[in-house]
């Protein structure tokens, strides 16, 4: 019940985001210069024709008719129609085969990275300042430093050689899928080696852990029993951020492997000054990154008894 | 580490199998479907937005548009017009009245393939209504708002009856079209999209949807769109019905989106995966040094788009850059002849340019091939044909014309060096480049006392209304292409109302006819801003309506035109540099000459006519076979013209 | 001094005598000054002065750093770096970043590979010196990535500050906080670039925007976490202003995680820097940075010939991110008070 009460709190304070947010962006798109909207013809374009094509958009409007517009619609469910990216197609017609493609493409991608940084993780403390432990703090530190615009494109071009795969994205290709999902989770990866390193060697230095050794338990046992489990559990924490990883992660992977999902849509429909569209995206990855969050804090609950949601507020 | 990386392999390759296990799967769509089909597979990054032809203004869109939609009129490979949906069309004697008559046997097909209609005179006169109507929102309205009798009117709300616009089906197969006023180029105005058809039962049956997915709109071309998913894949197939089929030897056409076509197709090309990729100047020079590469690459055919640098005559910009010290120079004749003959114009195109910089430049702003009369080429009528026959680069001319302007200048009380605002579009490729060599070859020449060229980016966004319309540059490159096939076409951006460089405030009597307009002149339409009353009038824009008011002698017309344009250039307002070719360089399957020409309209971008070669040709192979497509066209040309 | 008895003072003076005899030889016992055996007198100045130890925080902070081998190696080899960007244009024999070369028979100097007519990285494809142009590009790099660590650090511990030590504020701070926090900082970071016109103050500004708040949680959660404790609520009790309280009492205790912050927003807005010339948002022609090097690089990474035009801005701008994360995290283990004990 309290837990009911906690989430829907939560989930109340998530549609008063939404719409600040999304005021917000609306208000910034509103900044954009004129020129844009109309395209390339713009250069031959009369006078007349320019204030028809910015009426037919609604920007003649005063901009708290604008408003108000569009949350009527968004009220209704009326995401509105794309203007620019494809002119009078109507938004969530445009989006719904684009969200799964994005979502199984990052979901792969951070099962990935759990399956391989958390081990990873395990490995280096295990061996701290041994040689696994430098190699893997260099993979980390690497991976952190070489921009990801150059590496993912190095992994595509001698990544499909190596691998004998196609260069672009297929979705009915399942090999194609092995090179972005490997992008995709890299950052990942080196993230959840680092943290888990970190908590790892944090449990293993302190008095409970001595304790155990100094009464011999067995060192596999104390690793597996105890310290394995009270580093996982801050690890959750990173759910979150590992999310906002992935859709920026995603925002070059879908574009290098023309893969048909959100990401490589964003940038694309900034430029085209697409306002409906960017609006709508925007709303998406908002909500996207409440849930990530409401979804953190829940399961922090859950792996750790000790927290209890509803007392917990403020930053985190 | 590689123990970690292959278990990752291994890993995502598993999972990824189960899934795909799960998920009913259809067979890759790759290059071997059919057994003897010509398929052609290319890597775009501009996706294409709509498939609405009577919408879009967009180079990109006009590609499907002119593959999915036949025309009235076409070019064959020489340019020369031909019937294609009309076989034959008369012109009344006040050149006020065109009647065609269409093709028997021309259907609408659905995206299925399926018969839909015959393609009848109403499906233009709707696809007109379409055009004219401000709710559509038509890009390419501008094109026919002041050709066709009425449609300005229409559009404004000034009568509400699209009936009264000019457009009639006299019967199922016969079409007329009246004019606002008598045009010699009507004709080739009509491969524009704006005038193509549009089946007006089917427009009522998807409303609003009209061209926004491949089955939202009929072909009656030589292409049929069977998959259309943005930012995926585009794949055509030849419409068996199409009436020249026969000239259609590509059976089908798989288009794969990338965003980053530009740094992958090389690599895809390599690997045998696509048939055509554009190589960069940046890489150019890789692929001509290396054995295995170099005889596969060769250049695109060149766009009527031209580009010249323009001084601006109206400088608006920040008080830093010296706003009044520029009017003064730029007004001085021999300061604008001192740059215009001291640019090294070889040496600024190879940043565009690296292998062949020459191949792309030009000495006039209309380009030569455009159009011609009685086999003589514009650009060799009246005085610009001295102007196509010299190096407008002279570094002695340039400096003696420096020592000239330095004296007069001075007495003008102008200071030196002469700040010069070079502005850019960090977006555009090789642009901001360009710029940089040119500073440095100008300030070497002339001297870094004499001028200062400050090179300058503009914003990326907005770029054109924050620079050249807001009169923020000094001097700029600018551009302008052709709408249809005459002249006059290049002659907009120095008339009035044109936010280009602004001729008429140079104050020098010496350019202006003395003559001022007056209201009189804005009531008979020839300008329509109120601003310009008691402008001077300019002796180019009398010289190019002399020009406008030839309708008939077409020598005498074109010979009027060149003559003002050759004003231009000799008086240093404008300084032409090149058109850019459409593609650059590239390695690509496609034949080249066999295509359709056209400098204007969009049968440029049929693939009607192209075949596909087992390899690609070389550089000198194009250069051969462009000699030779030169020759016949001169023939064609000079045949068509009995 | 008075709170203890006479008494008290002679018993305790007894027992030390009883436990020196016990433990010290008569010889030993004679050798020692007898003035430490005479009572004290009270001094103002040294009751003020606590329990002491030779224990500073800064020397054992910098004492810990100084012992991480790596993190010394490379402390001194970014200052090289550093102080190199700044004299190379003033070294002999330099070019210019931008100007384009061209040979004695004015021939292109393009593509030139490193080493190749002592060029030492070679040229571009428009016959500029990638020597100069590395160096002009790391300066300028380095550059917006301390302008923007030190905006945001100032914005960020100000706002912190604020933010964790009003209780009044708080709540309206959390809540603009966990708003903003959900939309991914990419999407603001393209948006502003794309309303204000591309250039490095642009670029700065719209990186400190979306950069300063999480450096303010981050100084709130740590200033809670201090906020509360007993020398606070006594400096408090005895009146401390507000002010003197965030600024003596709470700042200093912040310095190692603002150290911290700094050195990892210093390679943050680098690669940002690159992320924005990426979607073309980037810096113009005549400012070479990393991110335009690299940008401009990609676009030859089919080409294994020219590829040294990729990769050597590549390797230059992961070596200033490897060593400030390095850097970053060595001074971080350093400053915690854990890692002093050896």
């Amino acid at each position: 019940m309290e837990t009911l009460k906690y989430i829907l709190k939560r989930l109340a304070m998530a549609v008063l985001s939404l719409f600040i947010i999304t005021t917000i962006i609306f208000l910034l798109l509103r900044m954009m210069p004129i020129e844009g909207y109309l395209g390339a013809g713009y250069e031959k374009m009369s006078a007349e024709t320019i204030e028809n094509s910015l009426r037919n958009l609604g920007l003649l409007d005063p901009i708290h008719v604008q408003l108000k517009n569009f949350y009527v619609n968004l009220f209704h469910g009326d995401l509105g129609t794309s203007w620019i990216y494809r002119p009078k197609v109507p938004i969530t017609e445009i989006l719904a085969p684009k969200i799964p493609i994005s979502l199984t493409l990052g979901a792969l991608a951070m099962l990935l990275a759990l399956v391989v940084g958390i081990p990873l993780g395990v490995v280096m403390s295990r061996f701290k300042g041994k040689w696994p432990d430098k190699l893997g703090t260099g993979f980390i530190v690497l991976l952190n430093a070489v921009p990801v615009v150059v590496f993912y494109l190095f992994i595509q071009i001698y990544g499909s050689k190596a691998l004998g795969v196609s260069m672009l994205f297929n979705k009915n290709d399942v090999s194609t899928w092995i090179l972005p999902i490997i992008c995709l989770s890299l950052g990942n990866i080196a993230n959840y080696a680092m943290w888990m390193r970190r908590y790892m060697v944090d449990q293993l230095n302190s008095d409970y852990v001595k304790l155990a050794m100094a009464k011999g338990v067995s060192r596999r046992d104390i690793m597996y029993k105890h310290v394995f489990r009270n580093a996982f559990v801050p690890m959750v924490q990173l759910l979150p951020s590992s999310l906002l990883l992935t859709i920026m992660g995603s925002i070059y992977v879908e574009s290098l492997f023309s893969i048909p999902g959100m990401g490589g849509l964003l940038i694309d429909v900034i430029k085209r000054q697409d306002n409906t569209m960017v609006q709508a995206l925007v709303l998406i990855y908002a909500c996207m990154g409440i849930l990530g969050l409401l979804l953190g804090d829940l399961l922090m609950a859950v792996v750790d008894p000790r927290i209890k949601l509803s007392k917990q507020g403020g930053a985190r | 580490m590689n123990l970690r990386k292959l278990t990752a392999f291994g890993l995502a390759s598993s999972m990824l199998l189960s899934l795909a296990a799960c998920g009913g799967d259809k067979a890759p769509s790759g290059s071997n479907a059919g057994g003897d089909q010509v398929v052609f597979r290319e890597l775009y990054d501009v996706e294409v937005t709509t498939l609405n032809y009577l919408y879009t203004s967009t180079q990109v869109e006009f590609r499907p548009a002119a593959n999915f939609v036949d025309t009235l009129i076409a070019y064959d490979e020489y340019g020369v017009a031909y019937g294609s949906l009309a076989t034959d069309w008369t012109t009344s004697e006040d050149g006020l009245t065109w009647t065609f008559t269409l093709r028997d046997g021309v259907n609408w097909y659905t995206s299925a393939g399926e018969e839909y209609a015959p393609v009848t005179a109403q499906d233009f006169v709707d696809s007109m209504h379409y055009v004219c109507d401000p709710a559509h929102d038509s890009k390419t309205y501008d094109i026919i708002s002041s050709v066709i009798k009425n449609a300005q009117r229409f559009y404004s709300g000034e009568i509400s009856d699209p009936n009264e616009i000019g457009v009639k089906a006299l019967d199922e197969k016969t079409l007329e079209y009246t004019l606002e006023a008598p045009c010699p180029y009507f004709l080739s105005m009509l491969s524009y999209v704006c005038f193509m058809p549009v089946n007006g039962q089917f427009l009522e049956e998807v409303g609003d949807r009209f061209g926004t997915s491949a089955d939202t709109i009929l072909y009656c071309g030589g292409y049929i769109c069977e998959t259309f998913s943005p930012q995926e894949e585009q794949v055509w197939v030849k419409n068996p019905n199409y009436w020249n089929a026969d000239n259609v030897s590509i059976d089908r056409i798989e288009r794969t989106y990338n965003a980053e076509a530009t740094k992958l197709a090389p690599e895809m090309y390599r690997q045998g995966a696509i048939d055509e990729a554009k190589i960069t100047s940046e890489l150019l020079n890789d692929w001509m040094t290396q054995d295995d590469t170099k005889d596969l690459v060769r250049p695109t055919r060149l766009s009527s788009y031209t580009y010249w640098w323009l001084f601006n005559f109206d400088p608006q910009f920040d008080a830093s850059y010296e706003p009044d010290n520029w009017k003064i120079a730029v007004n001085n004749e021999n300061f604008r002849l001192s740059i215009a003959r001291g640019i090294d114009r070889v040496k600024a195109e190879s940043a565009y340019e690296p292998f062949n910089p020459e191949a792309n430049l030009l000495r006039t702003i209309t380009p030569s091939g455009f159009v011609s009369v009685d086999g003589i080429d514009y650009t060799e009528l009246g005085d610009l044909k001295v102007i196509s026959d010299t190096d407008p680069f002279n570094a002695d001319e340039a400096l003696s014309y420096k020592e000239k302007a330095v004296e007069e200048l001075t007495a003008a009380g102008a200071t030196f060096p002469v700040k010069i605002l070079m502005t850019y579009n960090p977006s555009t490729p090789y642009w901001g480049e360009s710029c940089q060599i040119l500073e440095q070859q100008l300030e070497g020449l002339l001297g870094k006392d004499y001028i200062d060229i400050i090179v300058e980016a503009g914003p990326s966004t907005n770029f054109l209304s924050e620079t050249r319309r807001a009169g923020k540059y000094a001097l700029m490159l600018c551009n302008w292409g052709p709408d249809y096939a005459d002249p006059e076409t290049y002659t907009d951006p120095w008339s009035l109302g044109y936010t280009y460089n602004w001729p008429e405030l140079c104050t020098d009597p010496q350019y202006q006819t003395g003559r001022t307009y007056t209201a009189d002149d804005m009531k008979a339409g020839v300008f329509d801003e109120e601003k310009f009353i008691g402008t001077p009038e300019t002796v180019y824009i009398k010289m190019v309506q002399e020009g406008k008011d030839e309708k008939l002698d077409m020598t005498a017309r074109y010979t009027a035109f060149a003559d003002a344009e050759a004003y231009l250039i000799n008086h240093a307002f404008v300084v032409p540099f090149h058109r850019q070719s459409g593609d650059g360089y590239v390695v690509s399957k496609l034949s080249v000459f066999d295509g359709s020409y056209a400098p204007f309209g969009v049968s440029s971008e049929k693939f009607e006519g192209l075949h596909l070669l087992d390899t690609p040709i070389s550089m000198d192979e194009y250069y051969a076979q462009e000699e030779q497509w030169e020759t016949e066209r001169e023939a064609a040309l000079a045949k068509a013209a009995q | 001094m008075g709170l203890f008895g006479k008494h008290k003072v002679e018993q305790l003076g007894g027992a030390l005598t009883d436990q020196l005899r016990k433990d010290l030889t008569p010889e030993e016992v004679d050798a020692l000054d007898p003035d430490l055996f005479t009572p004290a007198k009270y001094d103002a100045a040294a009751a003020e002065r606590t329990a002491y130890s030779n224990y500073s925080y800064w020397r054992a902070t910098f004492r810990v750093f100084w012992n991480n081998k790596l993190a010394r190696v490379l402390i001194i080899f970014l200052a090289a770096i550093l102080i190199f960007t700044f004299i190379q244009p003033y070294l002999p024999n330099q070019n210019d970043p931008i100007t384009i070369l061209y040979d004695e028979s004015d021939n292109l100097l393009k593509n030139l590979k490193p080493g190749e007519q002592g060029f030492l990285f070679g040229t571009n494809d428009l016959g500029q010196d990638l020597w100069s142009r590395i160096w002009f590009g790391t300066r300028t790099s380095l550059f917006i990535g301390f302008v923007v660590a030190l905006s945001q650090c100032v914005i960020g511990v100000t706002m912190g500050i604020i933010w964790g030590y009003v209780r009044k504020l708080d709540r309206i701070f959390t809540e603009i906080y966990n708003i903003v926090d959900n939309v991914p900082r990419t999407i603001i970071l393209i948006l502003i670039s794309y309303i204000l016109r591309p250039s490095m103050s642009t670029m700065i500004i719209s990186m400190c925007i979306v950069g300063w708040l999480p450096m303010a949680r981050l100084i709130r959660n740590q200033i809670i976490i201090i906020r509360d404790r007993d020398y606070n609520l006594a400096s408090r009790c005895l009146g401390s202003s507000t002010w003197r309280i965030m600024v003596r009492n709470l700042l200093p205790y912040l310095i190692s995680v603002i150290m911290l912050q700094v050195a990892l927003a210093v390679p943050t807005a680098i690669t940002d820097e690159v992320f924005l010339t990426y979607i073309g948002l980037g810096l113009p022609l005549d400012t070479p940075s990393l991110g335009t090097l690299i940008i401009k690089g990609r676009s030859l990474i089919s080409s294994s010939s020219l590829m040294y035009q990729l990769v050597i801005p590549c390797v230059a701008l992961s070596v200033v991110t490897v060593c400030f994360y390095i850097i970053g995290n060595a001074f971080a283990d350093a400053a915690d008070p854990k890692n002093h004990v050896n």
